[in-house]
């Protein structure tokens, strides 16, 4: 796995990917920060689309808009047949204007950037597993240090008792 | 005449010779079995030459009290296993462990040799399960951190004591009972699956720097199934797993035992175990834990060096942003 494809990505978000693929992603990840710079986008992508609110527009506003639209049509007004008002303007107040709607372009580009760039550290929720983490540094200690003393103690398992009881 | 006399002479000189040669052979080989690097050596391929069953008695201090419990141990020459002796004060289960014992590999030979940091001493050991022992001592700064006592007849290690920075016991592992030439019978196998990458390779937010702590050199770094991120340490005798996962640490999730500490302003769980001490804290987005045989003031300097980095600018801007709003 060398191509750097969003669908896998997105597809490894999903929990859609084999547990092979799940442990070559996840090697990928760890070394290849191209990778994680597209998982976060992917992340980010499908996390603002889930987010968009559902809202139901109210009851009788496509029957209105069918009409309007009819209406348009039959009396020739429209895009091409509407009159054109011309706007009073003066340099000063194209000059407001155009000062203002930088400002609160501005201002929402950075509240934007705030909200929506991922944070550094993700909202996941991490519970180590400490005594399993401790077995699988035992194994792999017993493998280049004495391996009496060592397999002795690594045979009694660490620390287990959670606040939920045992686990 | 002078043909014997030559003859003579050449016979003295050959005799002389082969007793220098004799002589020297015998003191280097003497030499050799007593050099302290040459014992530890041993004792870790010790229990490869015969078959044995025993009893180790553990004691450990865990930050409040000295435990103590009991382990069956045997050998069939390849393989160690251990497992289920009650009794003790250990107040952890007792599991069953059978690994087989290696010969050298990739893992083994980058490992950085004990006298790297270690000043090695080797004296007459106590009588253990009535075997005769040499002691070998590893100092660091002056104080003995390791002390390891090995039969003078197998070359199999029989005591292991490990203390801290100010030479207080942390850890001794005693074997009390000893039968040679009794094959074990368990043959359960710890497995595990793993991906080594290069230590090199390991990106950011993940750390893996080539040293740490107190003299601890990486010699291998894998990607566990979940993506755990594994970078092995050793400073030649005791050895160091730094485990490291991307998110948030529910610190709720965390076994009750043990206790919550701080070190250098970072907030840690602290485990002291029979095998020695896990630490779990957050740096930066990942939740690193700990895992080593060493004392907890290495571990301390273990954390130091993968303290949390402080905030940005931006990501305190971030934060008076987010708690504006």
């Amino acid at each position: 796995m060398t191509e750097l494809n969003p669908d896998v990505l997105s597809a490894y978000l999903d929990g859609e990917c084999t547990p092979d693929e799940r442990v070559a992603i996840e090697a990928r990840l760890v070394i290849d920060p191209a990778w994680q710079s597209e998982l976060d986008e992917v992340r980010m992508a499908r996390d603002a689309v889930r987010g968009l609110p559902l809202v139901d527009v109210p009851e009788g506003t496509w029957d209105a808009v069918a009409r309007a639209i009819a209406a348009a049509d039959a009396s020739g007004a429209g895009a091409a047949g509407g009159a054109v008002v011309p706007m009073r303007s003066s340099k000063r107040a194209k000059w407001l204007y155009g000062t203002a709607g930088a400002a609160v372009a501005s201002v929402a580009a950075v509240v934007a950037l705030v909200f929506v760039l991922p944070a550094p550290s993700s909202d996941q929720p991490v519970q180590p597993a400490v005594a399993a983490f401790a077995g699988v540094h035992d194994a792999r200690a017993v493998s280049i240090d004495e391996p009496l003393t060592r397999v002795a103690t690594a045979s009694l398992t660490g620390p287990t008792r959670t606040a939920n009881g045992p686990r | 005449m002078i043909r014997r006399r030559v003859r003579v002479a050449l016979g003295v000189s050959i005799a002389m010779f082969g007793g220098f040669v004799m002589t020297t052979v015998a003191a280097a080989a003497r030499m050799r079995a007593d050099d302290p690097q040459t014992l530890i050596e041993r004792a870790r391929r010790g229990v490869q030459t015969q078959p044995f069953t025993g009893t180790v008695e553990i004691e450990w201090n865990d930050g409040a009290t000295v435990r103590q419990t009991r382990v069956a141990v045997a050998s069939d020459g390849s393989r160690v296993t251990a497992g289920s002796v009650s009794g003790g004060t250990g107040g952890y289960s007792n599991g069953s462990l059978s690994v087989s014992v290696p010969g050298a590999d990739a893992l083994a030979s980058a490992m950085p040799s004990p006298n790297a940091k270690y000043e090695l001493s080797a004296h007459a050991g106590p009588t253990i399960v009535g075997r005769s022992t040499t002691a070998v001592d590893a100092a660091y700064r002056g104080v003995v951190r390791e002390r390891w006592v090995v039969d003078n007849a197998t070359g199999a290690l029989v005591q292991r004591e490990a203390f801290d920075s100010s030479g207080s016991l942390a850890r001794r592992v005693t074997l009390v009972e000893l039968a040679i030439g009794s094959p074990p019978t368990t043959t359960t196998t710890a497995a595990q699956v793993a991906m080594s990458v290069r230590a090199a390779q390991v990106a950011k937010p993940f750390a893996a720097p080539a040293t740490l702590g107190e003299r601890y050199r990486e010699v291998g770094a894998y990607v566990l199934g979940d993506g755990t991120v594994q970078v092995f340490y050793s400073d030649g005798l005791r050895d160091l797993s730094v485990f490291q996962q991307r998110g948030d640490l529910d610190w709720g999730s965390l076994p009750t035992e043990g206790s919550v500490i701080s070190v250098a302003g970072t907030k840690v769980h602290e485990y002291r175990t029979a095998s020695g001490s896990m630490w779990v804290w957050e740096r930066n987005g990942v939740v690193v834990t700990a895992v080593s045989d060493t004392t907890p003031d290495e571990m301390a300097m273990v954390v130091r060096d993968l303290k949390p980095a402080a905030p940005s600018s931006w990501e305190r801007f971030r934060s008076w942003v987010r708690d504006l709003f």
